[in-house]
């Protein structure tokens, strides 16, 4: 230290001992007027650098100074002068020059156009690389906190990441993605000091090959670690517990290293969490935009449910589970051009549902009442494992697989008292998927894509039905002495498909894509319904056993052009089919070999900045899937009974969609108007056999029907109270026509309107609240009329005091418009946390259902009648949480 | 709403003309100004100067509006967000060599604002490069946090440039940072010997500016407002956004880091 500061000295000293010299000086026109603003400047030579500079002050003086020894330049130069340069001799004897100019006026005129060539930006196509040490500052933990001070990045409560306005598809670690879409389980518990860069990747495609090639506009972010800090372990736990033994456990492990990633998870819970809610977007990641979908929509369909009723209030008020998850993740790169991903998870749930049901039935010459009183348990063990291998032949070729396997137990028992009759349903049922997908890539040219993709699925869902009485006496009148049926299904499906896509962008940037392809599914279901007298069978009647194989082969070919002028955009697709259809019912077999094409044209036009449209038109022909086309009974419920047509089948259907909107987002007004009408040319609809102790439907097709919806939204930030007023309104109508005990085809029309609004405030302070209302009337008309309106309103407030307390209290109001008693509902949930420690330590409160609401009465209509429900709900609790990370 | 009344109602045309004996010119050049910080957005701006003034005013507004996201049209009707500009009144930049002054347009406010004085110290390098007809030199400097690289030449020798650079030996043509955050490049000179050049400009606007003091707090203000305007639309249940005032570096998103921590 000592040694710098005297080589400090010393050179400053040195640098004080060489002498700078001054040129002093004053510039005049002609008149002797002293000009002012004159640059004056000092080079080597004529045409040197500029070594040094001033101006001249309004009295036309200058003082410029210089180090520099020998023969120099002094500039003189102003606009509309004529430029005046001296040569002038500084030596170490002089101190001082002085210097007078004398300057002519001369014409100026210059008119010049620059082209500039391509900015030399530091942004590779459509990536934006930020140093994270350029961002960090030491007090962000987590990768949330990170990204939030990354410009244009913003982290919300929820911790939803957005690039200007759009959500990230996926967040990777050095180029490996586990999450995909449920990439919220990182950013929130990882750590950020490992991070050294942060690529924001614009213009995104999950199949790297197609980037630039296919329309995107994903947005993804890839977090670069640090060499040296790769290879830690890091998670987090929180505990919460709570009164009457409810109680919530959440863990997540990591340690990601340079080859290897490893990923642990769980959660365990009885509070009505669903807690594979964050794996969802792992299993079965939503691929809205993706080009690669060849056999996503193939799915077994189980002809017995039993399952909660979809209800219009928080699904976790009636959950009464008891669930237990934990999954297990690891990418490995073996070696440069092949990449491993594994996923895997176990569940384990218990849910409880109860309700008690009023139906009355009113249709012409049937009318009756039933009760049911309904428990039902749901039991599963479900066992999940996926395998990713991406190998990267070369620059331009890919080859991608994806093995899936799911196997699924399941246990469902209901205990139901119908009209006094105590019944026990029992189901038990499996789900055996296989998946493999393998998807080859060539970027044969810059612009032109080839994708060939092979898929084959085979899924099995066995199913074992028992119901402990006898319904049915009216139909199978023979069999006294029965007390008890039973129905056993296999159903299997087989898919196998080959899709070769070509992907072409032109050089306007239009975009065609065709598609050559041939999908095969073979479904088998085979249903055996016997009637026993304890544990003897007595009959299998005959109508009631199926024995059907359906296979549906279609050879495709696809075509889709997008062109773009300036605002205006235009979508036409044509999709031609060839189908060969083969079904077998026992053992009648027939064949059918139709041919179709699918036209749709979309277009997208922005008028100006505040007026889009939107819009739509296609002409769709579907086939018959399994469920419509098996020939005899099979039992649905335990007292109901369900049948296809036994035959082929096309329904056509067209659609038209408007969608019209007026203002952004973010103005003060704001408004979106949409519409969707569509016609079903061949619809297939039921027969029904109603009876107090059962129902027979049987699948018939009719011909036309109707549907139309409109949806107008509007926000309005009013500025005087600054809070923002939505108002929504909404009809749909819908039609449809069916026949009840053989009678005619009648006509069902159902009206459904809604209006509510909402007042929301933007205070900047610590309180901000959240108003709404809403009612819903629905009106059914057959032969007669049946209509009821709701009112569901609700009233929330946030207060968050700082950044380590906040509070948010939320209460609901339900009010059923048809029910003579008991019809308000009220409910209040709370929610506290504490930030103990800043990113370490939370402590948090949370209440649900403080009113301790028992019961819940809704009440609905249908086309045969009306019908109460009453459901149980979880009871007031109260849970402390806890969360550590570490 | 009254600063930008006066702006665009009572347009006084007051022609800052040259008084001292000194030959009279006219400049207007344009220029753009690329900001890159996590999205790529373009200014245009035309510079009117004089042997008193320079004067830079937006231009091409409507070409100037972010367009963050565009719309899908794969058949699916989807919202979303287009966060433009909506005020059209444009930003200035006005220096008339003792005191410097800039807008800027948040939303529905104009916030005017008088710099703080900065010594222009540029550091020059012998490096040459053409720019057009132009012969430019390099010259560099740290500003607000950022380093700086500029272009300038001696063929035009006034102290002016673009946004808020100056002083310099001869016109700014070109300026960038070593990240090319922020890259000015010139595209058109035209200068004429005329004593008429009229600087379109109402001083009285002037008067309010806002010190660079204030003009912090204002804008954090404005973004609070702007956070909780935008929160207020959010669905139920969706918590409020917060802005984190206190964040060391919140600055870092700006072109300018006005609190350089070392």
């Amino acid at each position: 230290m000592k040694k710098n500061s005297v080589f400090f000295f010393l050179f400053f000293f040195t640098f004080c001992s060489v002498a700078q010299t001054t040129i002093i000086g004053s510039v005049s026109d002609l008149n002797g007027l002293p000009i002012p603003n004159v640059s004056v400047v000092i080079k080597k030579t004529y045409d040197g650098v500029v070594e040094s500079y001033t101006y001249t002050k309004n009295d036309g003086t200058f003082i410029i100074k210089t180090q520099n020894k020998n023969e120099l330049i002094l500039t003189l130069s102003a606009l509309g002068y004529k430029e005046e340069s001296f040569s002038i001799v500084v030596s170490d004897s002089v101190d001082t020059i002085t210097q007078k100019v004398v300057m002519q006026e001369e014409g100026i005129s210059l008119n010049e156009v620059i082209v500039t060539s391509e900015k030399s930006i530091r942004r590779r196509k459509d990536t934006i690389i930020f140093k994270a040490s350029k961002f960090a500052n030491g007090t962000e933990q987590l990768v949330e906190d990170l990204l939030k001070k990354i410009p244009g990045v913003s982290v919300d409560q929820n911790g939803t990441i957005k690039v200007g306005n759009k959500e990230i598809e996926k967040l990777m670690i050095d180029g490996d993605d586990i999450f995909e879409k449920g990439y919220k389980i990182l950013s929130k518990n990882m750590p950020a000091h490992p991070i050294e860069e942060i690529e924001i990747l614009q213009k995104y495609s999950n199949n790297r090959l197609l980037k630039n090639i296919e329309e995107s506009e994903k947005v993804a972010i890839n977090l670069k670690l640090k060499d040296e800090m790769k290879r830690i372990w890091f998670g987090n736990i929180e505990v919460g517990v709570g009164n009457s033994d409810f109680y919530q456990i959440k863990g997540n492990l990591m340690n990601f290293g340079k080859r290897n990633k490893y990923f642990f998870l769980s959660n365990l819970n009885n509070i009505g969490f669903d807690s594979t809610g964050d794996l969802d977007n792992l299993i079965r990641p939503m691929k809205t935009d993706e080009i690669d979908i060849l056999g996503d929509n193939q799915h077994l369909r189980n002809l017995i449910n039993l399952s909660p009723d979809a209800l219009n209030f928080k699904r976790n008020r009636t959950n009464f589970n008891n669930s237990e998850m934990v999954s297990l993740n690891a990418i490995f790169n073996p070696t440069e051009k092949l990449k491993i991903k594994t996923l895997g998870f176990f569940n384990w749930d218990e849910k409880d549902f109860f309700k008690n049901t009023i139906d009355n039935v009113n249709v012409a010459d049937v009318n009756f009442t039933n009760t049911e009183e309904y428990q039902l348990r749901n039991k599963k063990r479900i066992g999940f494992g996926k395998v990713d291998l991406t190998y990267n032949i070369s620059k331009t070729k890919m080859l991608e697989s994806t093995t899936k396997y799911n196997i699924g137990d399941f246990n469902d028992s209901s205990d139901l008292v119908f009209n006094g009759n105590s019944t026990t349903e029992r189901l038990q049922h499996q789900n055996t998927l296989f998946d493999q997908k393998i998807s080859y890539t060539n970027k044969f040219e810059d612009t032109k894509v080839f994708l060939l993709t092979g898929r084959f699925i085979d899924e099995r869902g066995p199913q074992n039905y028992r119901v402990d009485q006898f319904f049915f006496e009216d139909l199978f009148p023979e069999t006294d002495d029965a007390n008890n049926v039973l129905q056993k299904s296999t159903n299997q499906m087989q898919f196998a498909g080959l899709n070769a896509h070509l992907l072409d962008r032109k050089v306007n940037g239009h975009l065609l894509e065709l598609q050559l392809g041939n999908e095969y599914r073979k479904d088998k279901l085979s249903t055996a319904f016997s009637i026993l007298e304890n544990d003897m069978v007595l009959d299998t009647p005959n109508g009631y056993q199926n024995q059907t194989t359906y296979q549906v082969n279609d050879l495709y070919l696809k075509g889709k052009y997008r062109l773009k002028i300036n605002d205006f955009a235009l979508v036409a697709k044509m999709d031609a089919h060839q189908l060969f259809n083969h079904l077998e019912n026992k053992d009648l077999s027939k064949n059918q070999q139709p041919f179709f094409v699918n036209p749709s044209l979309g277009a997208d036009w922005k008028i100006n900045d505040a007026n889009k449209i939107t819009t739509s038109y296609s002409y769709n022909t579907t086939n018959a899937t399994l469920l419509n086309v098996f020939s005899d009974f099979v039992l649905t419920g335990f007292r109901s009974f369900y049948k296809g047509t036994g035959n082929f089948n096309q329904l056509d259907a067209s659609s038209f969609v408007i969608n019209y909107q007026l203002g952004n987002w973010s103005d003060r007004f704001f408004a979106n108007t949409f519409i969707v009408y569509s016609k079903n040319h061949d619809f297939f609809t039921t027969n029904t056999t109603l009876n107090r102790n059962f129902s027979q439907s049987q699948t018939i097709l009719i011909k036309d029907r109707e549907f139309i919806s409109v949806n107008s939204k509007l926000d309005y930030y009013f500025k005087f109270i600054a809070s923002n007023l939505k108002l929504d309104v909404g009809y749909s109508k819908s039609e449809f026509k069916n026949s009840i005990n053989n009678s005619e085809l009648r006509e069902v029309v159902s009206n459904n309107y809604n209006y509510g609004f909402e007042l929301r405030s933007g205070f900047k302070g610590i309180f901000n609240f959240h108003i709404g209302t809403k009612w819903m009337t629905n009106e059914i008309k057959t032969t007669i009329d049946n209509s009821f309106t709701d009112n569901v309103s609700f009233l929330d407030l946030t207060f968050v005091f700082n950044k380590k307390l906040d509070f948010q209290l939320e209460s609901e109001r339900y009010f059923f418009g048809n029910l003579m008693s008991d019809n308000t509902y009220y409910f209040l949930d709370f929610d506290a946390h504490y930030k103990l420690i800043e990113n370490k330590l939370t402590l948090g409160i949370t209440g649900k259902n403080l009113f301790n609401t028992e019961r819940f009465r809704n009440f609905s209509v249908s086309d045969i009648g009306t019908s109460t429900t009453e459901y149980r709900l979880l009871p007031r609790f109260v849970l402390l949480k806890m969360e550590y990370r570490f | 709403m009254t600063i930008k009344r006066l702006i665009l109602c009572c347009v006084i045309f007051s022609y800052l003309n040259s008084q001292s004996q000194s030959k009279g010119y006219c400049g207007v050049i344009e220029y753009t100004i690329a900001k890159n910080i996590a999205y790529d957005y373009k200014e245009d701006y035309k510079m009117i100067f004089n042997d008193i003034a320079s004067y830079s005013e937006e231009i091409n507004i409507d070409k100037s509006k972010a367009e963050l996201v565009k719309d899908n049209v794969e058949g699916m009707l989807t919202n979303k967000i287009i966060n433009g500009r909506k005020n059209e009144t444009p930003a200035f930049y006005y220096n008339n060599k003792e005191n410097f002054y800039f807008s800027e347009i948040w939303d529905n406010a104009v916030i005017v604002v008088k710099e703080n004085q900065f010594d222009w110290n540029w550091k020059l390098h012998s490096e040459i490069k053409n720019i057009g007809n132009f012969q430019c030199q390099k010259a560099s400097i740290k500003f607000r946090g950022r380093n700086y690289i500029a272009w300038f030449t001696s063929q035009i020798p006034v102290k002016y440039g673009p946004w808020k650079f100056q002083g310099l030996s001869g016109l700014i043509l070109e300026v960038y940072d070593e990240n090319y955050y922020l890259h000015i490049t010139t595209s058109s000179i035209k200068i004429d010997e005329s004593n008429d050049c009229p600087i379109t400009f109402n001083p009285v606007v002037l008067k309010d500016a806002f010190t660079i003091g204030e003009y912090r707090k204002k804008i954090i203000d404005l973004a609070k407002e702007q956070f909780a305007r935008i929160s207020s639309k959010f669905p139920k249940g969706t918590p409020p956004l917060i802005l984190d005032e206190n964040c060391e570096d919140c600055d870092s998103g700006r072109i300018e880091i006005f609190d350089e921590k070392k």
